[in-house]
């Protein structure tokens, strides 16, 4: 992969789609289901709180501009924690990027290929994610950044052609299931922000630098309008009567919209735009781990490396069986993954880094 | 050599997809689906079996070489215990695979949504081809008699008489775009009471029956065949006194469950 550098608003567009994508096929649901009516106050809370965490990120960030999360644990704790906190996130992008292209894949058999095997739609995804990678990276960056406006739009669009079926008493009673669901345990809806786990992994690959603190602070305000939308949509139109479906919210509030009699059934145009989104997340998530690898083990060249990412990904999305193990791994494997891995090690790592820094200069003067 | 192997290999893949997804485009082919525009769902007294009627869209109907006037709607009445089943029957009855994704309108009977239909509403809703933007419709009557003499003389196409009458609810007080969607949401919200379109069928007297607007247009028409003039259109009012022999005209905006 040829080392090429990603501009500002690439990098936004790069690291927004992997939550947006999140949010469309999975996360909006789970939030319906622990906060209820409440989930719109509880999307409003978490984006501050994530708004919160990135602002002290960036200022523990500080001191190491252009080092990835990769080259601070080298500097903290040598090659070993370099290793460790490698491999553990390369594990998690995997699993989550899988989980996310399992319930795709069944969404899409559902409506259109109920014929088919999964396994080849699987597939699908899998051979186009390869074609794109084996392309120079400017494919991913740009294409990413032409589908991420596409998806505001189409969700902004769904919520415009909804308005006439919203009922907005849903919103009642405003704290949902109680204070407890909405302001503690809706803490756990941080999740949602699961760019953060991927924001420290591309200082050295920016072309700007300096522009760090403005890509993570946009990139999570944008994932929180995003979330916003996506959730007053679902709450006004279906309340709380969207238990369990195997079709994500935001598709079947797309069936609702009708522009009069010409523009009717919009549906498939919005799940073409999911799709493309899609791709485009697997795509950076390839990206990203390959470079995770890179650094980790000095490969020259880790294109070789798609073949065993592309086929893991696969494998554990096939073996998934049941939806009930999907969901179960989605709300509580990958969330706590996520607190863990993508808020907790980084935060320690990044506190540890900044005291053995001050030791170091203290030593030196 | 190297190729030679990639356009194998390019080749190899692009036919074992096309193997793979030739079942799902074949079974999904216009040719191959029976579109379903109305369902009429019946209780069966002393029985816990429904009585299900599908309304197929006539697809000859649209052809260049149809004559104007309108034909008679197909349907097909299926005696099973729950909707799931009567799909499965459909399927093995008509041959052709049934699409409930153009259905506009469904159709409960009285006594049926008296029983409590929350159980089949949601069979509905979890369908994924069936819309919810369908229209919901009590039946005073059986819902499979509804089905079949709910034409309009002013519009000979059944699937477009379907999608405009609601829009009766933009011009007048008479009626309500109830769809399935904001049923079932009511029908499970414990805040809101559910609601649906009233809807009867009425039979012409032998002179007197000029109700409303909407029929005057078809009583030249239909004059010749006094015993077939049922027609049914849930728009008209309650005009007049009727005579003993003919039923009367009625509508109510909403039949409360």
């Amino acid at each position: 992969m040829e080392n090429e550098k990603i501009k500002t608003t690439e990098a936004i567009a790069f690291l927004t789609i992997l939550s947006v994508t999140n949010i469309i096929l999975s996360s909006s649901q789970y939030i319906l289901k622990d906060c209820n009516s409440s989930s719109l106050l509880n999307s409003i809370y978490v984006t501050i709180i994530a708004m919160i965490i990135t602002m002290i990120f960036c200022i523990l960030a500080k001191p190491f501009t252009q080092k990835n999360l990769l080259n601070i644990s080298d500097f903290l704790g040598g090659k070993a924690l370099k290793i460790i906190v490698g491999l553990s996130f390369t594990c998690f992008f995997i699993f989550r990027a899988s989980i996310l292209l399992k319930k795709l894949s069944i969404c899409l058999q559902t409506i259109y290929y109920s014929m088919t095997n999964i396994i080849f739609i699987v597939a699908l995804f899998c051979i186009t994610t390869a074609l794109i990678l084996r392309l120079q990276n400017n494919s991913i960056f740009k294409s990413t950044l032409l589908v991420v406006p596409l998806l505001f739009l189409s969700v902004i669009l769904i919520f415009a052609g909804n308005l006439q079926n919203f009922n907005f008493v849903n919103i009642f009673p405003i704290f949902g299931n109680g204070l407890n669901s909405t302001f503690v345990t809706g803490l756990n809806n941080l999740w949602v922000f699961n760019s953060l786990a991927y924001i420290w992994f591309i200082p050295s690959k920016l072309k700007n630098p300096d522009n760090f603190n403005k890509i993570a602070i946009t990139t999570t305000l944008l994932i929180g309008i995003f979330l916003f939308i996506a959730i007053a949509n679902i709450l006004f139109l279906f309340s709380n009567t969207l238990d369990n479906s195997a079709l994500f919210p935001l598709y079947l509030s797309s069936r609702y919209i009708e522009f009069g009699s010409f523009f009717q059934r919009m549906e498939p145009l919005f799940l073409f735009f999911c799709t493309l989104g899609f791709i485009c997340t697997l795509c950076v998530n390839a990206y990203i781990i390959m470079d995770i690898l890179r650094n980790v083990f000095n490969l020259s060249d880790e294109k070789p490396l798609m073949f065993p990412y592309l086929l893991t990904l696969g494998g554990i999305a096939i073996i998934i069986k049941k939806i009930s193990t999907l969901e179960y791994l989605e709300n509580n494997i990958a969330k706590i993954s996520f607190f863990v891995l993508g808020i907790g090690v980084p935060f320690i790592i990044l506190i540890l880094a900044n005291i053995k820094k001050k030791f170091l200069r203290r030593k030196l003067n | 050599m190297k190729s030679f192997y990639k356009w194998s290999i390019i080749i190899v893949t692009s036919l074992i997809f096309l193997y793979a997804f030739s079942d799902s485009y074949s079974s999904e082919n216009i040719d191959k689906l029976d579109y379903v525009i109305a369902i009429g769902l019946d209780t069966i007294p002393d029985s816990n079996n429904l009585e299900i009627s599908f309304e197929f869209a006539n697809i000859s109907s649209f052809s260049e070489d149809s004559s104007s006037k309108d034909s008679s709607p197909i349907i097909n009445t299926v005696t099973t215990p729950s909707f799931s089943s009567a799909i499965n029957l459909m399927n093995a009855y008509v041959g052709k695979h049934i699409n409930l994704a153009h259905c506009k309108v469904i159709v409960f009977s009285e006594d049926l949504a008296k029983k409590g239909i929350l159980d089949i509403v949601s069979s509905l809703i979890n369908n994924s081809q069936i819309r919810p933007t369908a229209n919901i419709i009590i039946s005073k009557g059986k819902a499979g008699e509804y089905i079949k003499n709910s034409v309009s003389s002013l519009e000979q196409v059944v699937t477009k008489y379907y999608d405009i009458f609601p829009s009766s609810s933009e011009y007048t007080g008479y009626t309500s775009n109830i769809i399935l969607g904001e049923f079932y949401d009511s029908l499970i919200s414990k805040d809101v009471g559910s609601v649906a379109i009233l809807g009867s069928i009425n039979s012409k007297s032998k002179n007197n029956q000029d109700s409303s607007n909407n029929n005057s247009g078809s009583d030249s028409q239909d004059s010749s065949s006094e015993e077939n003039s049922s027609n049914s259109n849930q728009n008209e009012t309650n005009s007049s006194n009727s005579s003993e022999e003919s039923r009367k005209y009625f509508f109510r905006k909403l039949y409360k469950l």
